[in-house]
Order: C-alpha cells, then structure tokens, then sequence
C-alpha cells in the first residue's frame, strides 16, 4: 500500500540493544587485564610488605583489582523468562474469547489437487511458477521420473523448439522463481519429468505470461489522438463500431472516422500528423527526464513512509526486547523502564553515569481515591497504586493522602526526602524517563 | 501560465473492522489516519475556501477507507479513541505544569485535539461527506481505486477478476458521491494490459502510473513524463514527476527528514510510566504509538531535543517555499523545451502528511497558499480539468510498472507471501463458476454468493501480501488471508454441495460487511 524503493538501512535512534554494553560473558581480553592488574599490585605489595617487618601474614587481597562486573550487566537485554502475565503477543485480543464459529477452523488445503500449472512475470526477468500437485501427486511422479524430481521448462512465445529455460526443481518444492533473459517478452511453461526410457512427459502446461519491458521503446513513431472529454467513452465506442472495421482500438478508430468527418466528432485542433519535434528538443527533455534518473533513484534511498515502517518494525521488535518487566507490574515495582535511548555513547573511552529517581508506591481500598501532593493518582484494579518521580538534588515534601468513597474518613503520609550529590570525576546523568518530575508540591 | 501542476493525495486503508473484540489494535491505524491526516486535510481545505481561494487538489478515498469512514461502530470506537487522546493530553497538562517546554506542548496537542473532535462533530462524523462537498464545489476531485486494492497486474491471468475489482469500486464511488468517478488511483499504481479495457467499460478516464510506467511505453513517448498518453483504448495514463518525488519522499534529500521536525518515534506510549499511559495505548497490554510526541528529529543520534512547534513551522514554510521554487523553475525550463505546456503529476500517500510527517498538511498549506497566490508560472489542476481542455495526447501503450520497490511486483510476489497466489487462482476460478451457474438463485444464495464475493476481494487486497513482506504485522496479515480463504471455500462448498448455513452466513455478513450491494456477476 504504500510504495518502497530498497534502501541501505539507516537508523534514526540507535537500536537499545546496540546501545548498551551487551556481551554474554567477560571477554577473554577483559579477563586477562584482570588477572595482570593484580599480578602488577601484588608485586608492588610484595616490595612494600618486604621492607617492613611484618608480623602478621600478608593481608589477603582480592583476586580482582577491576570491581567485580554484576554479571546480570553482561547479560543480552532480553527477559530473562516469558512473562508469567500479560498475553505478549503482538495482537491484542480483547478480554472476551472471539466468537468460535467464525474463527478460521483448520488450515488452508495444501493442495487442490488440479495439477495446474501457473505461471506469472514479476518483474521484467523473474518469473512465478507454482504447480497445484498433493504431496501424493508429487511423489508419484518425482518416482516415475529419472531424476527424482520434476523439471520446469520455460518457452519464450510458444511451447515449440528449445525451452529458454529448464529448470530442476526440488523435489518437495511446489513454486519457483525463475530468471529469464529477455524481458518484454511472452512466456509459457511446462511442467514435466524425464521418464525411464529418457522421453520427456508432459504434466502440465501454463498459460502464457508477459514480461514487462525495462527498456525505452525503439520505436519513437508518432500518432495523436482527441478524446472529447464530455463524451462518455461508451458513445464513443459506439460511434466507432459502425463505422469503423473490428479490431481496432477505439484511439485509433476515432482519428480514422475524423479523418473523414464525423458530425458527432468535435474537429480536433491538433493536425493529425504530429508538430516537428528537433533531435536538440529530444536530447533537452532526456536531460531533464530518462530512464538512468530514474535508475539511479531506485538504487538510492527513495521512499520515507517504507523506511519509517521497517525502521519502526524493528525499533519496536528491540524495544519490546529490551523490557525488562512485565506490563502488569505488582505493587512499588518500577512500572516500566525509561526510555532505551541515552544509555551512553560507546566508544567515548571510559564513561559513567548514575541517576535517581522516586518511587512512591502504596494501597489502600479500591473505591478511596488517592492524591500524591494533591494530585489525584489513578488506582490498580487492585486498589494498589505507584508513582514514580525524578530526583534531583534539593529537598522535598510530598503529602500522600487517601479519602474513603463516602469522603468519612481518610489518612494521610507527609513525607520529606532530600537529595545531595557530591561527583568525582565526570559522571554523567543516566537518562532519566524525561517525563518524570521532581516532587514539589507547592508547585502541584 | 507556462505548465501546470496536478497534486494527488492517496488516501488508503485496508478495511479492518473487527466488532469481535471491544478494543482492536490494528483499527488504530483508521484513527491515527483520522486524527492527523484526513481531518487536517479538510480543515486546510474549509481554510482555502473561506479565504476565497479557488484551489485544485486531488484526492483517493479508497472504496475500503470509505467504507470504513462510513461504519457506525468505526465512527464509535473513533469518537472513544479521540476522547481517550484528549483526556491523554489533560493528565500531560497537569503532569507538566513546571515544564514549560513539554506544558506548551501538551497544551497545543489537547487544543488540536479539541479541534479535531469540533470538526468530527461538524461534519456529522461523515468525513466522506466532508470530502463530497469539496469536490461539489469544484475545488477538490475524488477518485477511486481497485474494490479492496488489489495489485491487478497478479490478477492479470484471470479478467473477470479484475473487471469485478473496478467495477465493484466504481458502483461504490457512486453511492459515496452520487457520480461515476472521472479518474482512478491504481493500487501501487500497478498497471497491466488487460486493465484499461475495463476501465474503459467503467468510463473512468484516467489513471496515473509510475515514472517508468510512460518512459517506457510502445511508442515512445515524445513528452517524457510530462504530458499524459491515451491507451490504444483512449485512457489517459498520466506519469509521477519524479523531481517532485524526491523533494518530499526521499529519505536523504527529503524535507520530512529535517531536524526541526517532530519525531515519529519518541511517543509518550513508550516514553512515560506504562500504568499512567497504559488506558490510552493502542492495545492494552504493550506499549504502542498515542500520537502524543515531545521530541524533534535533531540528528541521527539518540539524544533528541525537545520539538518546538514554531521553528518546525518555519521549517515548513521554508520547505513550502523551496518547493515552489523548484517547480516554477522546472516548468520554466519543460516549457523552453516542449511545444506545448507541460503537465507535473505529484503524487503522495494521503498519510506522509500529518500522520508520518507531522508538519505535512502545514506544509501543505503553505505550499497552496503560494501557488496560489505569489507565482504565475504554473497553475494548480485536476487531471479532469487538464483532459476537458487538453484533449489531444499521444497514443502508446504504457509499460506495465507499479510504484513499488524496484518497479514492478516483486513487494507483492516473493518467498514471504507466494503462498497466497495458488489459492486466489482457485477461489477465482472458483467464483467464476459460481456467477455463471446460478440461472435464478434463491434470496438466500444470493446472499452467499455476495458473501463469497466479498471474501474473494478482501481475500486479493495488496495490504497483506505486503505487510507480510514488510514485517511490520504478518501474523495479522496471514490471519486476514486465511480467514477470508476459508470462508470463501466454506460458503462454496455450502453453495455447490451443501445447503447454505444461514445463521453463519449473518455472522459473516455482519462482520465482513462492504459492499452491501455488490454485483457478483461482474465475475461472471
């Protein structure tokens, strides 16, 4: 439906996968840095510890200099297992089961049995072949045949003389895509096998099929013709018929009868010979317009709406990857992650960053209503709720305050939280869900 | 006046309509179209009218679209769906109040939003409508395209089901706009012999094809691209400018890609707390697209900024103004060249503007209003209008060609989805047989065999075959084909050997339920 051109393909937001570190374990470069560095420490230990009279034994050090690598970082962002709720498919079947009688029952047949052969142009060289055989047709016949498998001869105009094309096709196969030389062309297929005695058995003959051109026409002949737009063509045709002999097109029928002058025929202001047309005006337009542009534009990167949608195909294939939790989160879980982009540029040399954010997670009954610094918080279904905010350096209060239905009682939490970071070194901020506001409840 | 320039939006989408379930995540797809596209475009177009302009635009609605902007419990589920937005943009409002950057923001989507329902309500929630009296007063041409798009080249091997294709469409355009449709949008702008002789029959008058579609046709064409051919059967066959093309399509060059513009993905369905967004997603239980976005493109890096509406405006206008500038200068230098005054087709999918380019009907707007008013190169036409006063062309026969990746059908026919094929050749065949062998049916095989053409034809739409290419939904896609293949088997095999199921036929006809009056003898 919407139209493509290929493309080499380009990302607009880095895949969430690529981004973050993902190897499944250490390598064995990372490993051997580990094993040297505290070779390294351990020696100049050894130097230290030599020099001063050391009454108790060495102090045992760690293994590892580098600190230990979590291993759930150097895992793949996939889930670690199928999610225990929530359907995870890709189409959202509502809460009621669909109703049973429609739902497809069974599978399409595999074969109708007819042995016919189809064959169809794809494009100026390719060509589509499918024999309908059952699986029990296909076998009989692969057995009878010298080769075990069948044979697709592919004719250009007619089935006489040497086929264009012969091709072995395996034999479980039922379809083939087959390359052909000539486009513009007409073809017709068989289908068929060598038997025993080498005579070539015919199981089925196609229909012919037309390869379309890819090139520009030699013939550069020209002839015009006036169509009265106001004149339905169904009364054109018919003013043709009579006049003029069987068979010809009705473009061409009509300039004959203007020819000869037909009251019903607007005269045409155009002669019917064409205007004189200069080799220099044919070259002027093949600058502006030739089949090489438009080449040379298929092999570029043409159609946007087709790259958004395959680009979007696998964003959301490695964004639904890159979930760690599932969509129904049980109560004060982190109920989704932030987004996947911003986990850092690879590549920039050594690189850290740390972020905060609050959480604040409760219950109460189910028909209460819940407000978090005044705000109205949506409840689960479950009369659980959660609400996560950013943290950024400073100091707050947040009241979070649950009424019952009938507005007779309520409880209410004042709570206060401070933030205070102190960096070494460049240390970056994690990115944070950008919707996620600090709690200011004076500011709610 | 040297030449003329002719833009047509394509407007499509396959009819998916599933009163099955209470919630349906692919019917998103109508309302994002909805919201973003089709109801900008008509305010765009009230904006050119009340101002006293008289513009030329040209518009497909596809018979599937239609019939879905016309469904009762699409128009519903709409009205929820845009409710849900609107109380979206409400809690972002509130949950924004000391971020100045994304609180503008919400506040204008919540205001678009409110527009958008103002003008659903306005309209009667019949955005068809809307669009039929555009073209009633003369500013806007609407045209058809195949019944349920179906890539008509694939069909080629057997006429009568591309003669039910169109005529199917041309019975439906009717009853939507009370006159027979002048022009006709080509699924994939896929164009084969075989098909122009129908349209002939329908006394549609023209359609438009690829750029290679006429460069490469029998005989040459004198004009290039830049003036339409009439088939050996006298319909126009008009070609895509390429120039116009790449400005706005290409994904190097192409306006949509500048860095001020909003960014499609950073959705606040992925972005915000999953429970806070989680009544507003498309499907329930993952996260999806809202239509809520606070980013722009700003690079290829992940770090995306916040958008900011009025420079993305002046990117638009920018764009609108280098665009018209790059036309007047093309038809300036065609019109040195040829004899007579060229022709530029611009075609775009309906979509590109507002819904993948968020600035597009903006973009749009600007770029009319210029034509409109600031220029005198070239004017704004329908095909129509060009054929009415332009009626002498050269014959030749266009080469068959889509518009698709590489030119022909290969989106449509290979490993992902050639399975489809051999079992469309059979149903076809099949409903062939039974147009022809029921002399005088009873009411009640009437209704089946109706049915049976319904489910052929959505059985044929191009939709899946590509989706299943693309990837973007195939379990989805391959469900659609099966469903409709099975149930087109089941009510022949009920109509030839059985009796037919009358309460499971009601079921069917309730669900899979266009085309309330078609014709199934068009197969015959």
């Amino acid at each position: 439906m919407k139209p493509i051109k290929s493309s080499p393909r380009k990302k607009t937001a880095a895949s969430p996968r690529r981004a973050k570190t993902a190897s499944t374990k250490p390598s064995s470069s990372a490993r051997a840095a580990r094993r040297k560095t505290p070779a390294k420490e351990e020696t100049a230990e050894a130097t230290i510890l030599a020099k001063v009279p050391a009454p108790a034994p060495p102090r045992e050090r760690t293994r590892k200099a580098i600190p230990a690598i979590p291993p759930i970082l150097l895992e793949d962002d996939r889930p670690l297992a199928t999610h225990a709720s929530g359907p995870g498919q890709r189409y959202a079947l509502g809460p009621t089961a669909p109703s049973e009688r429609l739902e497809a029952e069974g599978e399409l047949p595999e074969s109708y049995g007819t042995q016919q052969l189809l064959l169809a142009a794809r494009d100026p060289h390719w060509l589509y072949a499918h024999w309908d055989l059952t699986r029990e047709q296909q076998r009989r016949y692969n057995s009878l045949s010298t080769d075990g498998h069948l044979i697709l001869r592919i004719y250009a105009n007619s089935l006489r003389g040497r086929p264009a094309v012969e091709v072995h096709v395996h034999p479980e196969s039922r379809h083939w895509f087959v390359y052909v030389n000539r486009a513009g062309t007409r073809y017709v297929s068989e289908l068929g096998f060598y038997s025993g005695n080498g005579k070539w058995k015919t199981l089925s003959t196609s229909g012919a099929t037309l390869t379309p051109p890819d090139t520009v026409a030699a013939d550069t002949s020209v002839e015009f013709a006036t169509i009265p737009f106001e004149l339905p063509l169904a009364k054109l045709v018919s003013l043709v018929k009579e006049a003029v002999r069987e068979n010809v097109p009705l473009a061409a029928a009509l300039e004959e009868l203007r020819v000869h002058g037909h009251p019903e025929l607007p005269a045409t202001k155009t002669p019917r010979s064409a205007a004189a047309w200069t080799p220099a005006q044919e070259r002027a337009l093949a600058e502006i317009i030739s089949m090489d542009r438009v080449h040379r534009v298929w092999m570029g990167s043409l159609e946007i709406t087709e790259l958004i949608r395959r680009q979007f195909a696998e964003e959301l294939v490695s964004m639904s990857a890159a979930q760690w939790t599932a969509p129904t989160s049980p109560p004060g879980a982190v109920g989704a992650i932030s987004s996947p982009w911003g986990a850092g540029q690879p590549g920039k040399g050594f690189w850290f960053n740390v972020n905060a954010e609050l959480i604040v997670y409760g219950a109460t009954e189910l028909t209460a209503t819940v407000t978090i610094g005044g705000r109205p918080i949506r409840l689960r279904p479950d009369g659980s709720f959660s609400y996560r905010f950013a943290l950024p350096d400073g100091q707050y209060e947040l009241p979070v305050v649950a009424v019952s239905a009938d507005q007779t009682d309520g409880r209410a939490a004042e709570m206060k939280f401070s933030r205070e970071t102190e960096f070494r070194g460049d240390v970056g901020a994690s990115a944070q869900d950008p919707q996620l506001k600090a709690p200011e409840p004076a500011t709610l | 006046m040297q030449g003329y320039l002719s833009l047509v939006l394509h407007a499509h989408l396959p009819f998916v309509r599933h009163p099955e379930h209470d919630k349906f995540l692919e019917e998103n797809w109508l309302f994002e179209a909805i919201t973003e596209t089709y109801v900008p475009l008509i305010r765009t177009m009230e904006r050119w009218l009340r101002d006293g302009m008289d513009t030329r635009l040209t518009l497909t609605l596809t018979p599937t679209l239609c019939s879905m902007l016309l469904d009762p419990l699409l128009q519903d589920r709409y009205v929820r769906h845009l409710s849900g937005l609107i109380e979206l943009a409400e809690k972002e409002i509130h949950r924004t109040h000391w971020d100045k950057p994304f609180h503008d923001l919400a506040l204008l989507y919540h205001r678009r939003f409110l527009d958008v329902r103002d003008s659903y309500f306005a309209c009667g929630r019949n955005l068809v409508a809307a669009f039929r009296q555009f073209q009633e007063l003369g500013k806007l041409e609407i045209i058809t395209s195949a019944a349920t798009h179906a890539l008509l080249p694939l069909l080629a091997n057997h006429p009568p089901s591309i003669r039910a294709q169109l005529l199917v469409a041309r019975d439906h355009y009717r009853s939507c706009f009370g006159r027979d449709p002048r022009g006709i949008w080509l699924p994939e702008c896929a164009y084969v012999d075989g098909v122009d002789i129908v349209l002939q029959e329908a006394n549609i008058r023209w359609f438009v094809t690829d750029t290679h579609g006429i460069l490469n046709a029998r005989p040459r064409p004198r004009y290039g691209v830049f003036a339409p051919i009439f088939t050996p059967n006298g319909i126009a066959a008009i070609g895509r400018d390429l120039d116009s093309a790449k400005q706005v399509w290409s994904k190097n060059e192409g306006y949509p890609g500048d860095s001020r513009y909003r960014d499609f993905y950073r959705d606040v369905g992925f972005d915000l707390d999953f429970d806070y967004v989680k009544p507003h997603l498309p499907a329930s239980d993952k996260r999806g697209f809202t239509g809520i976005k606070y980013y722009r493109i700003t690079g290829d890096s992940p770090d995306k900024q916040v958008y900011d509406r009025h420079a993305a405006l002046e990117a638009a206008a920018d764009h609108a103004q280098h665009f018209l500038e790059a036309r007047m200068g093309q038809i300036r230098r065609l019109a040195a060249i040829l004899d007579r005054p060229p022709l530029l087709l611009s075609p775009y999918d309906a979509e590109l503007f507002g819904h993948w380019w968020y600035e597009g009907p903006e973009f749009l707007d600007f770029f009319v209003r210029k034509a409109y008013y600031d220029q005198d190169v070239f004017t704004l036409v329908t095909p129509s209008e060009y054929l009415e006063s332009h009626p002498t062309q050269q014959v030749a026969t266009p080469s068959a060609s889509s518009w698709g990746e590489e030119g022909y059908w290969r989106v449509w026919l290979n490993e992902t989805n050639e399975w489809i094929y051999p079992h469309l050749q059979v149903a076809q065949e099949r409903m062939t047989e039974l147009a022809r062998r029921f002399e005088n049916p009873t009411p009640l095989q009437v209704r089946a065999l109706r049915q049976a053409g319904r489910e052929l034809l959505l059985a044929q739409a191009s939709d899946w075959p590509f989706i299943l290419r693309t990837g973007t939904s195939p379990e989805y896609a391959r469900k659609r084909v099966k469903d409709h293949l099975l149930r087109f088997i089941a009510l022949h095999d009920q109509l030839t050997r059985a009796s037919v199921d009358a309460a499971w036929l009601g079921e069917l006809e309730s669900r899979d339920n266009l085309f309330p009056e078609i014709n199934y003898r068009y197969w015959a």
